[in-house]
Order: structure tokens, then C-alpha cells, then sequence
């Protein structure tokens, strides 16, 4: 079984190094029969924001979008659909990403090996939002402070 | 205007092309720079060149400031060209800034805001001396700047967002209504800017707008001309994920992150519409990258503009032609550029005519001395 | 038909430099209405074709259920109805049964391309029409035999020419070749051979 729920795994898979998440993507490849529902494609989305005033969408810019749908088919007929959306400009990661999606969903065959490299990319993140949280912590203020020393210094 | 075609040119233009190049490698180190280098070393630089570029992607920014040597409106430029190269595959749902996952974030109006005040990674309160011990950089102290900043990387017991302060301004009714669900957001990609423009098309292009031009808008709006007095309710800095449908479930799933800096202004209050209280006025402004001078300008700039619309321009700074109309980096650099292109057929012409028009006044100064002597 | 479709969906026509070769072919049939250009893709013609124009960003209808299920995923096109779409896909050998788009007077480009699938182009084959055609990109006249082409299509494209420059563009398709005819092509409409 796998905590992580599915809408983290192509998040977590893209902390990784994207050779160790293609090479797993191939041996699912191999093992089974990979039919593309849509044609991967790497390309542009508009990043629509709400504003914080008025709560207006609006467009920021463009980011770099890849995505993939594909369906895996096992020899014994075992089908299983999987699907990614990355920020990134590589269609070929996003259908690596979608391949581990759909292995992992329908678990078939070898789906372990997709929800270690899951949970190894959940890991990463996670040390990388600690380092953030790390920066916020070591920088906090707390202005009420300042007050109460005044008022220490005027009772003198 | 005309612009003349020369021949002959293609050797000049190959050798000016080589000259760049030279000049380039001209480095007594002999090193040639690394794209993980300037996008970490110089991210402030690279993002500029994101959010001016209006494609978020920090390694091509690199690029770009590698290639043009530094040059960031030629490096936006090239950004701008290479989205053109990409097809449009989406419009993102519209995301929520309140889930961003700050490095950063405080109150000019607060002292205590829900969740803390954190400054993050800033100079604000650094002192412009230079440091001299960076001519001469250690490479081993500098690769352990990293293990020592984490030495005592404590579990802290932050959440992983915070709030929006106006959320708090709101509840108490001190703010302006929303005005959700307004229809689609203008793509300013795809269509002009045709004036009257909605206010998300004064957003978009103030998002990917030339830092230094909306700085010197909002300044002259600072400085006097204008009175927007804002306030910074909250500035944040930080990484909003980015959610879209997942393709066979359709539910909301992460595709990404992207670094993003957001101001909310606070402006002197107004009276409401008939018959409601008043309420503070608001400014808002938000860019790809680590950029606080950019959406802080951004911020007055949108409450002077709403002023401008609903009362008519009195400064230039909110006036939505003056102002949306030359932030644009791109544009403007393109059009003082242009001025370097051959102008000589119409330069001849002006020749031509000034020389005639000095001739006419040189003979009626002879005039008139002709008939004194008769 | 189905089956057919499903097996291509792997197939080089989903891939740049198949596409880049039909678009090639597409601005010459268009450049010189009447002219008949191969297709060399090993696909159904007016699938190759469609798999060049469309994407995501344009409407495409198919009132004639010629698409199976799983292309239109591939051709990322939205599906709309044939009143507002920017291409249509339909049977040629059927009677025209739809008001297709024939634009505005502000945007009369955006009148619809219709993609109609004949028997046979360019053949002078039995029970089909030959049409003289003159007009931009034509000098003088030249021919064009089409057979398995319903007559109201025809008839349709007639009646519009009154409203030029409204109007649509017709891309006729058989198994192995297209031909353009533009709403700026003049049709005479010859024996019926």
C-alpha cells in the first residue's frame, strides 16, 4: 500500500533524478504494452492567479507545461490508465511520469518498485521544505517584544 | 519612414556577430560561466528575467543572461521569442496565493499578524558595505555555507501557509467587496490592449512588465504626483503550487511549484457606493521570481489606475494608456533600438528640405538690403 | 473504420515531419485551387489531414461520425457543432445536411474549412462531375473530376457566392489524394461523365 495519495506522485517522482525516473518508466515499458491516448506534448499553460484584493483571475505569465496520458496493458490483459502534468518542458519525463502513474494505480507487476521511487521523491521534498521552513524559523520576529522593553526601560 | 535595404552587409553583420563572441571569451579565468551558477548565485538577476521574460523557467532565464552577455531587456527578448516557438496547451485553474509556501513574509500595518512575521532571505536591514572578502571567494567556505546555515536545521513548528492579513481586514468589513467570477481573465498574448482594458489585462501586463519603468511610475506617484499613500498590508515571497486536473481522474493534482512575489497595498479610504460605508481603497501586484520593488510599484500602480478609471486621470501615473502602454520592456527596448536601423532615405529627405529652407531664408535676408541701396 | 483508426494511432502521421510534409502539400492545393496533390501518409486522407490543422485551440465538428473515439484525444481539437466550428469533417457522398460557418463581415476567415470525403479525384471515373474552375491562382481555366461528391454540396457553395467574401473553403479528400477549392475559385459545374 502507498500513504502518499495520487494527486503527490508526480510531484514527488520530479524531485528525483529524471534518469532513475525514466529507467523504471522503461522496464514498465517492457514488461507491458504502453498505448498513448494522447500525444505527450511539452508546450505552454497561462498561470491564472486571483488577485488578493478583489479576488479578480488574472494571468501572471506562462510556465512550461508537459503532459502525458497513457493507458498500460499487462500480458494477461490487466489494463491500467495514467496521466501526468509537470511543470517542466520534457514530454518524455511527463509519459515517464504517467507510465509510474498508471503501474502504480492499477498496481500491476512491479508496482512496488514505482511506490519506492514515490516515496524516496516524497522524501526529498520534504527535506527541501524543511530547508524553507528552516529560513522562515530562523528569521521570525516578534515585535511585541520591543513594546515590552520600552515599558520596562520608562518604569526606571 | 523608409528603411533601406544595403548589400554587402552579411560579412559585417557575421564579424559583429564574432566581435560579441570575442569579447565574451575574453575572460582571464577561462572558465565559462555555469547556467546553475547565475540561476543561483545571481537568482535575483535571473528572476527579473523571468518576470520580464513572462515564461517562468529560471534555467533559460540563465541562459539568456549568458548569452546576451548580461543585457537583461535582450534576455527577456529571447525568453519572449522562445515562448513563441511552444504551442498553447492550457489555461491553469485559477491557483490561490493563500496556499503559497512562503520564504518570507511581513506586514508594514501589523505587528502581530496570524502566524508571524518571518523576513526570509533579505537585505532590508543589511549594511551597503562591500564586502571585500567576496573578491576573492574561498571555493571550500563557500560549499560549506549550506551545511552551516542547516547545522541546526530545528523541526520547526510552522504551518505549511498563512493566512492573507487583508482576509482579516475583510472580515471586519473594512474592505471593498470582491468581485469574483468576472468571466475570462484577458490573455494579453493574444489580444491588444485596446483602451478601455479590464483590470486582469492592467494585471497581466504589469506582471511581466520592465522593473525600472514601473519603478519610476510609481515613484512619480510616491513623490507627489498622485496620492495613493499606500500601505503595505503584506508582501510575501515564496513557492505557489500549481494545480491542475490530473488527466484520467480529474481531480486537482500538483504539477509543479513556481516562485512568486506578492504585495497587497492598503490606500487611503473612500466613502462607499450609496448608502454603504466607507472602506480602505486597495492596490495589488504579484510577479514570477523574487522581485519585492517590482509588485510593491505594481501595487500603487493598480490603485492609482482604478482611481484613474473611475475618476478620470489626473497624474500619469493613472492614466491606463501612459502607464500600460510603456512598462513593456520588450517593446520599449524594441522601439529605442529601432532607431539604430538605417533611416537614410528619410534622413536624406530632411537634408534636402532644410537645405532648401535655408536657402529661402538666406535670400530674403538679401532683400531688403538690395532696396536700401536703390 | 474503428479498427483501422485505433492501429494508426501509433502511427509517423502523429509525428512532426509527416505533418510538416501534408502541411507542405496543403498550401499548394490551396495556393492552386484544382490541383491535386498525393497524400503520403498511410492513413485515411482526410484523417492525415485533420491530424495537420488541428489542435487545441481550434473547434472541429464531425456530424457525420467519421472519428473514432480514440483519435479525438489526439487531435486535441474541441468538439463543437458544424454551425460553429472552425473545420468539419463530413461524407461527401451524403446529402449536405448542416449550416456550416461562413464568418462575419469584420472576420471572414473564420468561415468554416470543410473536409469532405469523395470516391475519387482527379479520374475520370463513372457517374462523376467535372468541374472547370477559374479564378486566384488558376491561369486561365483548368479541370477537376470528382466522383462520390453529393450534389447539394454544390449547390450550397453556389448560393454563398453571393455573400463573398463569406463564405467556406472546401478541401476534397479520396484515399490517396486532396484537392482545395476556395471560395475564391469560380465553378462551372461541367457534363456529368
Amino acid at each position: 500500500m502507498i500513504d502518499i495519495p495520487r494527486q503527490e506522485w508526480a510531484a514527488a517522482l520530479s524531485a528525483l533524478p529524471t534518469k532513475e525516473v525514466k529507467a523504471v518508466a522503461d522496464s514498465f515499458a517492457s514488461s507491458c504494452q504502453v498505448r498513448d491516448v494522447t500525444l505527450p506534448q511539452s508546450g505552454l499553460g497561462l498561470l491564472t492567479l486571483r488577485d488578493g484584493a478583489f479576488h479578480e483571475a488574472f494571468h501572471l505569465g506562462e510556465v512550461p507545461v508537459a503532459r502525458a496520458h497513457v493507458v498500460l496493458r499487462t500480458p494477461d490483459g490487466h489494463e491500467s490508465s495514467g496521466g501526468a502534468v509537470l511543470i517542466d518542458d520534457r514530454a518524455t519525463i511527463a509519459r515517464a511520469i504517467a507510465i509510474l502513474d498508471g503501474a502504480l494505480a492499477g498496481r500491476l507487476p512491479g508496482w512496488e518498485t514505482a511506490a519506492a521511487l514515490v516515496e524516496r521523491g516524497y522524501s526529498a521534498r520534504a527535506e527541501k521544505f524543511a530547508e524553507r521552513k528552516h529560513i522562515l524559523a530562523s528569521t521570525r520576529v516578534d515585535f511585541s517584544l520591543l513594546g515590552q522593553a520600552e515599558e520596562e526601560d520608562g518604569d526606571e | 519612414m523608409s528603411y533601406v535595404a544595403i548589400k554587402g552587409g552579411k560579412a559585417a553583420i557575421d564579424g559583429a556577430a564574432a566581435a560579441a563572441e570575442f569579447l565574451r571569451g575574453h575572460d582571464d579565468s577561462g572558465e565559462p560561466l555555469k547556467l546553475s551558477a547565475i540561476e543561483s548565485q545571481l537568482r535575483l538577476l535571473t528572476s527579473r528575467v523571468v518576470s520580464e521574460g513572462g515564461l517562468y523557467h529560471p534555467r533559460l532565464a540563465a541562459l539568456a543572461i549568458k548569452q546576451f552577455q548580461g543585457d537583461t531587456l535582450e534576455a527577456a527578448f529571447a525568453l519572449r521569442a522562445y515562448r513563441s516557438t511552444k504551442p498553447r496547451l492550457l489555461a491553469t485553474p485559477v491557483q490561490d496565493s493563500t496556499n503559497m509556501r512562503c520564504i518570507r513574509r511581513i506586514s508594514a500595518a501589523f505587528k502581530d499578524i496570524p502566524g508571524g512575521q518571518m523576513i526570509g532571505p533579505s537585505y532590508d536591514y543589511a549594511l551597503r558595505l562591500l564586502r571585500l572578502d567576496l573578491a576573492d571567494e574561498n571555493p571550500e567556505a563557500f560549499r560549506s555555507i549550506g551545511k552551516t546555515f542547516l547545522a541546526e536545521l530545528s523541526e520547526a513548528d510552522l504551518p505549511d501557509s498563512f493566512p492573507k492579513v487583508l482576509d482579516a481586514l475583510r472580515a471586519e468589513g473594512l474592505l471593498p467587496p470582491v468581485t469574483e467570477g468576472r468571466g475570462e481573465p484577458f490573455d494579453i498574448t493574444r489580444e491588444p490592449l485596446v483602451f478601455p482594458v479590464p483590470r486582469s489585462a492592467a494585471l497581466a501586463t504589469m506582471a511581466r512588465a520592465e522593473t525600472g519603468s514601473l519603478l519610476a511610475m510609481a515613484y512619480s506617484n510616491m513623490r507627489g504626483y498622485g496620492d495613493v499613500h499606500p500601505t503595505v498590508a503584506e508582501l510575501r515571497v515564496g513557492y505557489i503550487p500549481v494545480m491542475v486536473p490530473h488527466p484520467v481522474t480529474g481531480e486537482p493534482m500538483e504539477a509543479g511549484e513556481v516562485l512568486v512575489t506578492e504585495c497587497e497595498v492598503v490606500a487611503m479610504y473612500e466613502s462607499g457606493k450609496a448608502g454603504s460605508l466607507p472602506t480602505f481603497t486597495l492596490g495589488y501586484g504579484a510577479c514570477f521570481g523574487h522581485n519585492e520593488v517590482k509588485v510593491i510599484s505594481m501595487a500603487i500602480l493598480d490603485r492609482a489606475l482604478q482611481k484613474g478609471m473611475q475618476e478620470g486621470p489626473v497624474n500619469p501615473s493613472e492614466d491606463p494608456e501612459f502607464v500600460l502602454l510603456h512598462v513593456d520592456g520588450v517593446d520599449s527596448m524594441g522601439f529605442a533600438s529601432h532607431y539604430k536601423m538605417p533611416h537614410y532615405v528619410t534622413f536624406q529627405s530632411d537634408m534636402d528640405r532644410l537645405r532648401t529652407t535655408q536657402g529661402k531664408a538666406r535670400d530674403a535676408d538679401q532683400a531688403p538690403q538690395m532696396e536700401v541701396k536703390a | 473504420m474503428s479498427n483501422m483508426q485505433t492501429s494508426m494511432t501509433s502511427h509517423r502521421l502523429w509525428f512532426p515531419p509527416m505533418q510538416q510534409q501534408i502541411f507542405r502539400g496543403l498550401l499548394h492545393v490551396f495556393s492552386y485551387p484544382g490541383r491535386v496533390a498525393e497524400c503520403t501518409a498511410e492513413s485515411m486522407t482526410w484523417l492525415a489531414l485533420l491530424a495537420a490543422l488541428t489542435g487545441g485551440e481550434v473547434t472541429l465538428a464531425d456530424p457525420h461520425g467519421l472519428i473514432a473515439a480514440d483519435i479525438w484525444p489526439k487531435l486535441e481539437a474541441r468538439l463543437t457543432t458544424p454551425d460553429t466550428a472552425t473545420f468539419i469533417v463530413a461524407d461527401g457522398g451524403r446529402a449536405m445536411d448542416f449550416q456550416p460557418c461562413i464568418g462575419s463581415l469584420e472576420s471572414p476567415e473564420t468561415g468554416a474549412t470543410l473536409l469532405l470525403r469523395v470516391a475519387a479525384l482527379g479520374e475520370h471515373s463513372e457517374g462523376g462531375v467535372l468541374l472547370d474552375l477559374s479564378g486566384p491562382g488558376i491561369q486561365g481555366n483548368t479541370e477537376l473530376s470528382i466522383s462520390g461528391l453529393h450534389p447539394s454540396w454544390l449547390i450550397a457553395r453556389a448560393g454563398l457566392a453571393a455573400a463573398f467574401p463569406l463564405g467556406v473553403d472546401l478541401l476534397l479528400c479520396d484515399d490517396r489524394r486532396f484537392a482545395a477549392l476556395p471560395r475564391t475559385t469560380r465553378i462551372k459545374t461541367g457534363d456529368i461523365i
